[in-house]
């Protein structure tokens, strides 16, 4: 606001006084107005904060509980996975341990016709051969040796492997040994089966070559799986294997570590080897105390399980997720933008009691100064002229000069006090508005002045004025103003020749008054409208200083803008329009 | 007209005031005709006549001055309050009343008329025009304008 204040001052001293509704309304305290509506904003986000929270909270909770379901559910699904992998594992080895078991009692009944007489070295060694075993020995149910088909494989008897082999086949069931370099180097595990012959009871020691073993468990594994990508394998106890049906698997080879690892200490669990992540499950074979042990990878197992609904699930989940944000940011803008509203309405409400209450003092104080500020006057300037009529024999001269100097500031206080009575009210009255004969209402002015003391010499004209919509009696407030203003000023010319006209500026009309008077400089032009302020020394022309401010007011009241041209000694113009929608026309 | 020969009231707190506005009458010998009441309680108990000895107000005897000259802002009633009271009276309500304020507020202009004050001047600060001004007062409340039951010769002639 004071910048535009300054501005229209500036364009002033260029073009001239100019007042305008800008610098009229340029009274408020606008400076500090802004930081203060900075801070109300800063407030208002705070103010916000709680509902937001609220929100955030919920949300969070809602999407919390949703997740948790979810990744329960998918826990609950991938344990589930799991499980009905580990059956299969199971029934793998059931299967295998039932073959087995078959292949066994037929074995145990063709030995006991074979073995289970009189046996010699070459019966056992005839038996083997026809068996593919690599070795083959025979002992009675104590554990001694009776034939066997080599020396080597008579003196492996005595080895821990087959002595824990045999000691538990003398219970009666079949037993067997992990992996070993037998005689000869190959690798064989030992099976222990005991059986019962015409001559008793005894033992069958068999020797089988880990290829052997291999190529049978593999061709019962290969048929035995649902999936492709599942490998499974028939482990001994040290983790060596004895049959696989997958291809990258070699007989004898021990698992890798990290596979092993697993086993060792779990009977199921993931582990990241070669072939990616796999999950891998356990079950023992029951007879040879052997493991069956079956992989798959884990996106496989649990795909297969579960994985579309989970990623359904998962999706609908990020769409919830995604769609709270947007919520949440909305709420935040909905919930400043009604605590900026409130706060507004609040702050409004408050600035208007505040106004209203402000309006009342300055009422009760303009009415206060109207009444009593006039009463001490008149007793001034009554009691001193009682003094100058009815004293005036007792009274030096001086002392009738002072007296006389008493009055006139009393009087001249007296006109003060109308104008600022005057100046002030007008920023409160309500304007009233209609089509004005503005040339007529000039005209009635000037007849008016022209009766006057000081109006009877001046050549005074009208010229031909469009009508206006304005105030009549605040339009003619400032006729009489700039009026009298042109007689005072031009009271010492002969003639005085004041003029009153109008031009048309942009399409609006612009009223002016001339005159040929005193004229003032322009380098003083922004104080001609200022309330208080004077061109003119009070011996020169007496005045106020209220008549042009209040012409100004007057003028922007009406939405329209004054200004003057002049320079000393040539005379003075004051122009004012009464604002766009002043055009009568 | 009343009983003791009043021709005007008055009403008037500011004691300068009166001092100027009984000198203004007193050059044109109408001061002795008048009674000051110096604010507006004082100015009821007056005229509905509660000052001698009546034991209600308005029970009294009524003063009927020529005119009464009230001002507006007065201590205990203020002058809008008085005319109200004396306008609201059957027989009070004919009496003339002539607002002599330093007020120019249009509101209290407005006020006035709107509970029927036949006059409403503002005090000029020039003493001069203060002087006129209740001449012109004077000469035409108490000589030209004609009241029911008198007339203006009359009026003169007693007050001279």
């Amino acid at each position: 606001m004071s910048v535009l204040r300054r501005s229209a001052l500036a364009g002033a001293s260029v073009t001239g006084a100019e007042v305008g509704p800008a610098a009229e309304a340029g009274e408020g305290d606008a400076g500090a107005g802004w930081s203060a509506r900075v801070r109300a904003a800063v407030r208002v986000e705070r103010s916000a904060w709680p509902g937001l929270l609220a929100g955030a909270t919920l949300v969070a909770v809602l999407l919390g509980v949703f997740a948790y379901v979810l990744a329960s559910t998918e826990a609950t699904s991938r344990r589930e996975a799991r499980q009905r992998f580990g059956a299969q594992a199971t029934i793998a080895a059931g299967l295998t341990d039932a073959i087995l078991a078959t292949l066994e009692s037929s074995a145990t009944s063709q030995a006991s016709s074979v073995l289970g007489g009189a046996i010699d070295t070459a019966v056992v060694r005839d038996y083997a051969k026809r068996s593919n075993d690599a070795f083959l020995a025979v002992t009675a149910g104590d554990g001694r040796l009776l034939a066997a088909s080599s020396d080597a494989a008579g003196a492996l008897l005595s080895s821990p492997r087959a002595l824990a082999a045999m000691r538990a086949a003398e219970s009666g069931a079949p037993r067997f040994s992990d992996l070993f370099t037998g005689p000869g180097g190959a690798t064989v595990a030992i099976g222990a089966i005991p059986f019962s012959g015409p001559a008793g009871r005894r033992i069958e020691v068999v020797g089988y070559p880990a290829a052997t073993l291999y190529v049978f468990f593999s061709g019962l594994l290969a048929g035995a799986l649902p999936s492709a990508s599942t490998h499974a394998f028939v482990l001994d106890g040290n983790g060596r294997i004895l049959g696989s049906q997958y291809s990258g698997a070699r007989a004898g080879e021990r698992v890798p570590v990290y596979f092993w690892n697993v086993l060792r200490r779990h009977r199921a669990g993931g582990y990241h080897g070669a072939s990616g992540s796999r999950y891998v499950v356990a079950a023992p074979i029951r007879t040879t105390g052997w493991r069956m042990a079956i992989t798959e990878p884990l996106d496989q197992l649990y795909t297969a399980l579960s994985g579309s609904r989970s990623w359904v699930l998962w999706a609908v989940f990020a769409a919830l997720a995604s769609a709270s944000l947007v919520g949440l940011g909305l709420l935040a803008r909905a919930l400043s933008s009604k605590a900026l509203i409130a706060r507004q309405s609040r702050e409004l409400a408050r600035a208007n009691r505040a106004l209203t209450s402000a309006n009342a003092e300055l009422d009760a104080f303009s009415y206060s100064v109207s009444h009593d500020l006039r009463a001490p006057l008149r007793a001034v300037d009554g009691f001193s002229q009682i003094l100058l009529s009815e004293h005036a024999g007792e009274l030096a001269p001086d002392a009738r000069h002072y007296l006389d100097v008493v009055r006139r500031n009393a009087v001249g206080m007296g006109a003060l006090i109308d104008g600022l009575l005057a100046f002030s009210r007008l920023g409160q009255q309500q304007l009233s508005v209609r089509t004005v004969d503005v040339e007529r209402l000039a005209q009635d002015v000037v007849v008016e002045l022209q009766s006057t003391p000081g109006g009877a010499a001046a050549e005074i004209t009208v010229e031909q004025l469009p009508p206006a919509r304005a105030d009549a009696a605040l339009l003619r407030q400032v006729f009489v103003n700039l009026l009298s203003n042109a007689l005072k000023y031009s009271r010492g010319r002969s003639p005085a020749i004041i003029q009153v006209g109008a031009e048309r500026l942009n399409g609006v009309p612009v009223y002016f008054v001339r005159d040929n008077g005193a004229g003032f400089d322009m380098r003083h032009a922004d104080k001609l409208f200022k309330v208080f302020q004077r061109l003119h020394r009070a011996e020169d022309y007496e005045g106020t200083g209220v008549g042009l401010a209040l012409v100004a007011r007057i003028v922007g009241r009406h939405g329209g803008r004054v200004w003057a041209d002049s320079k000393p000694d040539g005379g003075a113009t004051f122009h004012f329009t009464l604002g766009a929608a002043a055009d009568g026309r | 007209m009343g009983a003791d020969g009043i021709e005007i009231l008055l009403v008037e707190d500011n004691p300068d005031d009166v001092e100027l506005t009984l000198r203004a009458f007193e050059r044109h010998r109408l001061a002795n005709r008048m009674h000051v009441a110096r604010d507006g309680q004082e100015a009821l108990d007056y005229l509905f006549g509660a000052d001698c000895g009546a034991a209600v107000a308005g029970a009294g005897e009524r003063r009927l001055p020529r005119v009464i000259l009230l001002d507006l802002k007065l201590p205990k009633v203020d002058g809008l309050e008085v005319l109200r009271a004396i306008r609201s009276d059957t027989v009070l309500a004919r009496v003339p009343v002539v607002i002599l304020t330093s007020s120019r507020e249009e509101r209290d202009l407005v006020e006035s008329y709107s509970l029927g004050v036949n006059s409403y001047i503002v005090k000029p600060i020039d003493f001069s025009k203060f002087v006129e001004t209740v001449q012109a007062l004077g000469f035409y409340w108490l000589l030209l304008n004609e009241l029911p039951g008198t007339s203006g010769a009359e009026a003169l002639g007693r007050s001279s």
